[in-house]
């Protein structure tokens, strides 16, 4: 079963209307990226998600249970959010520990613990940092412990919100083959402005791009990412690889230009080469 | 509790109260208080509420401030239900007359923070600030007590995305008794301090590399200066003050049950 967000609208009690009608649907084994400027309420629709935010008006469904009358606690053993900054959340004096805090809150036994615990430190590549204070660690590994603290219960849909913000190139690889390794057992929705680390995954994600509170579209990466008018209007660039071809094209080439990576691209020149020789 | 912070923040906006010199709206707001204080019958305390509401309006923060008063009421409620306990408890509860006097207390409180509200509302802690120093507290002081007022909102915005991410770690805040439940707000308080310390050691090395303390004899951008319109202002809350000690020295309040009973024809 999946996840119905039904015309969502939701005002902050400040008075600002943040979601203006969102709808949007993430099956099973989903894997969706949504995209926009700042402000545009991408990190208010994740907490609508799990039922931090109820919706002003409109509703969610999670697995058929409206948001509305289950509490976060019950909601989050569904869909595990991941927040944007590490440093708002972590507290213990050890990493393992922090990484067991949200197993003992939903009652699991130690046995079960100490298992889930080994398989987080391994699947993020904490190991080394185990005993360590999670406050002592730099940006990155925070991130990973973070992430960790959330992906140890094992939710059946992953939300996170800007996860590659103040990463190292490095760590980006690193957490898109984490996330890579996630994808086809659960639901992984992805907040991010890092439109070169959208366009390497494969599988594709399917990418829904916010604007304004609400969602001005949404389809497959390579449909919505080289749309030049959408894109500025989320304040997005293109990426470099479309863009190449993009120039091309205007120079007169017929080239085609709904592609996204190198490999595609080396094939869309060739094709070009060949068409014009 | 929180819109009762919120309600006490600086609102700008384009209006005589916000012209005033903030010495002026200190004296003011601490006049108020001397007056409330040595009063303690309804009547003359109901009248100090009603007249600072022209005030509001001239501050042009009517809504704010009413929504600090709104805020406020369940403190209201605990200070008439202790007394009401208490009085009963030693059995001096006799008549309606014992009950008017505490409602006094409760407005006396009501009077505190609604001048108290016009003051914040209407005073930029810059302003305010500059008016300490003005009036010779030390540099330092005026800086902490600055930065103190503009973290505050910082801090609340803090501490709810924090119990946001703790419960979607699914911490549940209202389970258990009164124990189990401080024991809870430690995920909560822990990140909120840690992070207030590294902001405050940021924030000393940013202003160490901008030369603070670095010349005994600090210049200001703005020198406050008092102008017709506050020495007007300093005079009216003078004569205020004066009159609210003649009165509580030379007149005598009625109480406002038998007017009301008598208006009410019972
Ligand atoms: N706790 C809050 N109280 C009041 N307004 C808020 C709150 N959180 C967010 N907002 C407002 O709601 C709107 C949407 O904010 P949101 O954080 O969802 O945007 P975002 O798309 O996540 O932006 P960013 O890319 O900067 O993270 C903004 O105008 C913001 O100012
Ligand atoms: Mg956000």
């Amino acid at each position: 079963m999946p996840i119905e967000v039904q015309y969502v609208w939701y005002t902050y009690p400040s008075g600002i209307e943040a979601l203006k009608g969102i709808s949007l649907t993430v099956e099973d084994r989903d894997f969706l990226v949504i995209m926009g400027p700042n402000g545009a309420g991408k990190t208010t629709l994740l907490k609508t998600l799990n039922g931090l935010i109820k919706p002003t008006k409109g509703r969610v469904l999670v697995d058929g249970v409206d948001t509305r009358h289950a509490t976060v606690a019950e909601l989050s053993r569904k869909v595990g959010l991941v927040f944007q900054n590490p440093d708002h959340q972590l507290f213990c004096s050890t990493v393992e520990e922090e990484i067991a805090f949200a197993l003992r809150n939903f009652g699991f036994n130690e046995e079960e613990i100490k298992e889930r615990v080994e398989w987080a430190l391994e699947t993020l590549g904490l190991e080394e940092y185990r005993d360590v204070s999670p406050l002592m660690l730099s940006g990155g590994e925070k991130k990973r412990v973070a992430l960790a603290s959330v992906l140890v219960w094992d939710p059946k849909y992953l939300v996170l919100d800007e996860p590659t913000l103040g990463q190292d190139y490095a760590q980006k690889e690193k957490l898109r083959e984490i996330i890579c390794g996630l994808l086809g057992q659960r639901a992984v929705i992805i907040v991010t402005h890092d439109i070169e680390f959208v366009v390497d995954f494969r599988p594709r994600p399917r990418v829904a791009l916010m604007a304004d509170g609400r969602i001005i579209a949404e389809g497959k990466a390579e449909e919505v990412l080289t749309d030049p008018e959408l894109l500025s209007r989320a304040s997005l660039v293109r990426p470099q690889v479309p863009e190449v071809l993009f120039n091309l094209r205007e120079k007169g080439l017929p080239v085609r230009t709904d592609v996204l990576d190198l490999v595609e691209a080396r094939d869309a020149i060739i094709s070009l080469a060949r068409g014009l020789a | 509790m929180s819109s009762l912070l919120e309600g006490l923040a600086f609102q700008k906006r384009d209006s005589l109260l916000h012209k005033l010199d903030p010495r002026v709206k200190l004296f003011y707001a601490l006049a108020v208080m001397v007056m409330a204080g040595v009063h303690n019958k309804m009547l003359p305390l109901l009248v100090m509420l009603l007249a600072q509401a022209p005030l509001a309006a001239l501050g042009k923060i009517v809504r704010l401030w009413a929504r600090t008063l709104k805020a406020s009421l369940p403190l209201v409620l605990l200070i008439i239900g202790t007394n009401l306990f208490f009085t009963w408890l030693r059995g001096s509860l006799t008549d309606l007359y014992i009950v008017e006097d505490i409602l006094a207390l409760a407005v006396r409180f009501l009077v505190f923070v609604a001048s108290f509200s016009i003051f914040t509302l209407t005073t930029s802690p810059d302003d305010l600030s500059l008016a300490l120093e003005q009036m010779g507290v030390p540099y330092s002081f005026c800086f902490m007590f600055r930065a103190a007022l503009r973290f505050t909102p910082v801090m609340v915005r803090e501490a709810r995305t924090t119990m946001d991410a703790q419960r979607a770690r699914g911490l549940e805040l209202d389970k258990g008794g009164p124990i189990a439940r401080a024991r809870r707000y430690i995920p909560i308080l822990i990140p909120l301090i840690v992070n207030a310390i590294t902001r405050a050691w940021s924030m000393a090395e940013a202003m160490e590399s901008r030369a603070w303390g670095a010349s005994r004899k600090r210049t200001s951008l703005y020198v406050l200066r008092l102008r017709g319109r506050d020495y007007l202002a300093f005079s009216a809350v003078l004569f205020s003050l004066i009159m609210a000690f003649y009165a509580k020295f030379y007149l005598k309040f009625p109480y406002i049950i038998p007017i009301i009973r008598s208006a009410l024809g019972i």
